[in-house]
């Protein structure tokens, strides 16, 4: 069980690094629209990537 | 007719003119400015909208050219430098705010149609703040173009302002994160390690290990996460009022510091993990109400941008275009129909109807001739007018209501919360009372006196007690949400329940706040309203509007020779005959109305006969009555305050069965109405929707604002109506009633768990594990029975 003096400052340095993570990830402004993006992944609108739907207005710009 | 809503923003549909094809199926339109916004999607080939949003849209105005010419001002380079963020040869990046935005797929269908264009290389829609940020070409497309193809969507954009408080919010709300976060990773660790400990078959050398790494893990959640708690009791202890936030920095202080004790001393028990998980739901509380609130002020519309950027200054010979900020007293402007006035001022030259529906909400249109004063805000509607300044910026009528709009905000009684109240008294007793166990166990020497003193605090941790207001006020919050209603400040819910009188606003409030047909006489020919809308397209007065609604742009008739007489009608020719629309007089000297209601007569002046008399009224809300009805039961007394001086605030209130209401009132009548009753003991709701309500609705206990209402009428509210249903008034009021005695159930209970197990705490009965179990038990009762509140009907 000696293991956890090792184990435990270990696990101290790994939070340390995921506070940083989260830091840097408010700082850059993931977090600023909490709303859109978990219904955006419901939008069924990849249509136009399907082979026998018709070509929408522009082929490949849209970034999804 | 079976009632049919419009497909794109729910509106009722009156006259099923406007069916657009939508993914294969013939759609109702309410208007021409729904049809046109459902028909751009549909030209874009976005249908798919329709499909995936999840709240309707909000009403559209119409496009008119002169809106897309005013785009045309975003393109100049010194109106553009405030919102263009980065430039280079090729890219420009502009960040603007959209109105309109309801629901994900708005930002779906608006970074769609951006994406296809060419010219856009990205666009980026953010839900929460509304606002875009476009990266374009600016060699291919101009910002004004970026602005009309938003605005073809049924959305309104607006240039991005950079003010303080805008970066102070966004700034707070990262704070907030950063601040959970850490407390939440916190948390987690200090949790493990607690379970560790308490599973008790642990070695001694290991759980001082523990103990240790939960110290240095609940540091930063001390040093950093609770701060602002401690800053607000510091601020409290200062200003001599004790709020929750005493108690909450005590506990959090003590059991740190006694569990700090426990680890460098290795005895006793340690508390890390309360201490943290303490902390990390507070501030998750305190997170959802700020959320709330800047939820309600997203929106960046500012009174200035209401008014226009430039003005026609009248020279000795022509007119030349100048900034408005280059105006100076005694200028002559010169104000073309359909501009807003961005001055006070005295009419020179000229007849005019002026719409001053923002300053004093009634949207009928007042006549302005030579002599006549004109103020900044209005909008004049169809002639030309000359006009000498008196007043621009600061001290024009505008600014002047802004600043009785602040006064009655800071003269707002301050409600002080019931929690509040107690916990300021709990916890002067319970530092009393630890201090007096602490000596006593000290004098009577015994070691154990430190242990004693602080199992007090901790059975007394004011956990249940600080729970108790925060969850409920959660709970009723979300499901008052739900319903429609949307409380912008945390004292919203608990005014509301003590509220004794209603105050309601009559145009735009009581009523839908624009004409409508009630009903015509003689015939009712579809071809006598195609003709009055063929006239009518002409005019820009608001009873115009009313016609031109109902009838679609394609339909209409071509009129030749039109001519605009200023608040009387219109006169020209279709197919060789010469018709009139307007008031009987301006039609034929020998006519008169059927009645004294708002009459309009479509006249043939070639055969000098009557085609049509048409009855126009702004109706009463559909569900007024209900409403009104549902708050007399609750035993409210309900009032009527308008600024309308004829005799349909009369007519309004006797329909309603209003007994209590005053006509005519200005902005400062209805604060001193109000200060009056408040002078009475009453606590007043106000419902508004006007600028010229912002400061009644500031000085009132507890304020209502119609989502359809003005900005500032919005930002000086307490709560939002988000679907403008008057009969959610009566339920929000239920529920906080209903909140208020959750409230109170649960602070009695907590009261009393802790007044009971203090003095057990005192005589050195109860041990750290028995504490923490009370607590969490008395926690735990306290949420349960706040869930209650999570039910719709009440």
């Amino acid at each position: 069980m000696d293991v956890l003096f090792l184990l435990i400052p270990v696990s101290i340095v790994f939070l340390s690094l995921a506070v940083t993570a989260l830091m840097w990830s408010i700082k850059s402004g993931q977090y600023d629209d909490l709303d859109s993006p978990a219904h955006q992944i419901l939008f069924d609108d990849d249509d136009d990537l399907m082979p026998d739907s018709k070509e929408s207005s522009k082929q490949s710009k849209s970034n999804d | 007719m079976k009632a049919i809503s419009c497909f794109h923003c729910g509106l009722p549909v009156t006259n099923d003119n406007f069916r657009i094809e939508i993914a294969g199926k013939l759609e109702p339109m309410c208007c021409p400015g729904c049809r046109a916004a459902a028909q751009a999607i549909h030209a874009c080939g976005l249908d798919q909208y329709y499909q995936f949003r999840t709240a309707l849209n909000e009403n559209p105005e119409q496009i008119s050219q002169d809106q897309k010419h005013r785009f045309k001002l975003y393109d100049r380079e010194e109106v553009k430098k405030d919102f263009v963020f980065e430039t280079n040869d090729e890219v420009t990046l502009i960040k603007l705010f959209v109105e309109g935005i309801t629901c994900a797929a708005c930002v779906w269908l608006i970074e769609k149609r951006l994406n296809q264009l060419e010219s856009v290389v990205s666009a980026t829609v953010n839900l929460t703040n509304h606002s875009a940020q476009i990266r374009f070409n600016h060699n291919d497309i101009e910002i004004s173009e970026l602005f009309s193809i938003i605005h073809e969507l049924g959305y309104v954009p607006r240039p991005y302002r950079r003010d303080a408080q805008h970066e102070h919010l966004s700034k707070t709300r990262k704070d907030f994160l950063t601040r959970i976060g850490i407390a939440g990773i916190g948390m987690m660790q200090v949790m493990m390690n607690a379970v560790a400990i308490y599973i008790g078959t642990i070695e001694w050398h290991h759980e001082n290990l523990l103990r240790w790494a939960s110290l240095v893990l609940t540091l930063p959640v001390i040093f950093y996460s609770a701060v602002p708690f401690f800053k607000a009791a510091l601020r409290d202890l200062q200003t001599r009022h004790l709020t929750m936030d005493v108690p909450v920095s005590l506990a959090i202080i003590a059991a740190f510091i006694a569990s700090c004790l426990a680890t460098f001393t290795q005895s006793g028990e340690v508390f890390f993990e309360s201490v943290v998980m303490f902390t990390f739901f507070l501030l998750v509380g305190r997170f959802l109400e700020f959320q709330a609130r800047q939820k309600a002020h997203s929106s960046n519309e500012n009174l200035l941008d209401l008014l226009p950027v430039t003005v026609h200054r009248v020279t000795s010979e022509q007119t030349e275009e100048v900034s408005i900020s280059d105006v100076k007293v005694d200028d002559v402007i010169q104000i073309m129909p359909g501009e807003t006035i961005a001055i006070d001022g005295k009419v020179v030259n000229g007849t005019s109807s002026v719409n001053e529906s923002s300053l004093t909400g009634e949207f009928e249109p007042v006549r302005k001739t030579k002599g006549d004063a004109v103020r900044t805000g209005s909008i004049n509607a169809d002639g030309l007018l000359q006009v000498k300044v008196n007043a621009v910026g600061p001290d024009s009528s505008l600014s002047i209501m802004m600043k009785l709009l602040d006064r009655s905000a800071a003269e707002k009684p301050a409600i002080v919360g019931l929690a509040d109240k107690i916990a300021s008294y709990f916890v002067a007793l319970v530092l009393l009372l630890t201090i007096a166990t602490f000596s006593y166990w000290h004098l009577v020497g015994s070691e154990e006196a430190f242990w004693i003193a602080l199992s007090v605090l901790v059975v007394t941790c004011p956990c249940a007690l600080s729970l108790a207001t925060p969850v409920a006020l959660a709970t009723a919050t979300t499901t008052l949400k739900r319903i429609g209603v949307l409380p912008t400040r945390g004292f919203a819910i608990n005014a509301l329940a003590k509220a004794t009188d209603v105050i309601f606003d009559k145009t735009g409030t009581l009523t839908n706040g624009h004409f409508d047909f009630v009903k015509t006489e003689l015939e009712t020919d579809e071809y006598a309203l195609v003709l009055a809308a063929s006239l009518q397209q002409f005019s820009e007065h608001p009873i115009a509007k009313a016609f031109t609604r109902k009838v679609p742009k394609p339909h209409l008739i071509t009129v030749v020779d039109a001519e605009v007489t200023q608040g009387m009608g219109v006169r020209g020719t279709i197919n060789h005959i010469e018709y009139r629309i307007g008031s009987a007089e301006f039609c034929s000297s020998n006519l008169s109305p059927p009645d004294t209601n708002l009459w309009v007569c479509l006249y043939n002046c070639s055969e000098q006969k009557v085609i049509q008399w048409f009855q126009l009224e702004d109706l009463i809300r559909t569900d007024a009555s209900l409403a009104l009805t549902s708050l007399t039961e609750l035993g409210l007394v309900n009032h009527m305050l308008t600024g309308d001086r004829s005799n349909k605030a009369q007519s309004t209130a006797e329909q309603l069965g209003l007994t209590q209401y005053q006509a005519g009132q200005k902005p400062e009548d209805k604060v001193s109405y109000v200060s009056h009753l408040q002078s009475q003991g009453s606590k007043v709701l106000m419902l508004g929707d006007g600028i010229n309500d912002a400061p009644v609705l500031a000085k009132a206990d507890v304020s209502v604002a119609m989502a359809n209402g003005t900005e500032l009428a919005k930002h000086s509210s307490d709560i939002l109506l988000l679907n403008n249903h008057l009969e959610r008034v009566p339920m929000a009021v239920k529920l906080s009633r209903k909140a208020y005695r959750i409230v109170a159930q649960n602070l009695s209970w907590a009261l009393m768990y802790n007044l009971s197990a203090l003095p057990l705490a005192m005589a050195g009965l109860i041990t750290p594990w028995m504490a923490a179990i009370g607590m969490s038990l008395s926690s735990l009762l306290v949420v349960l029975n706040a869930l209650r509140l999570n039910k719709k009907e009440v």
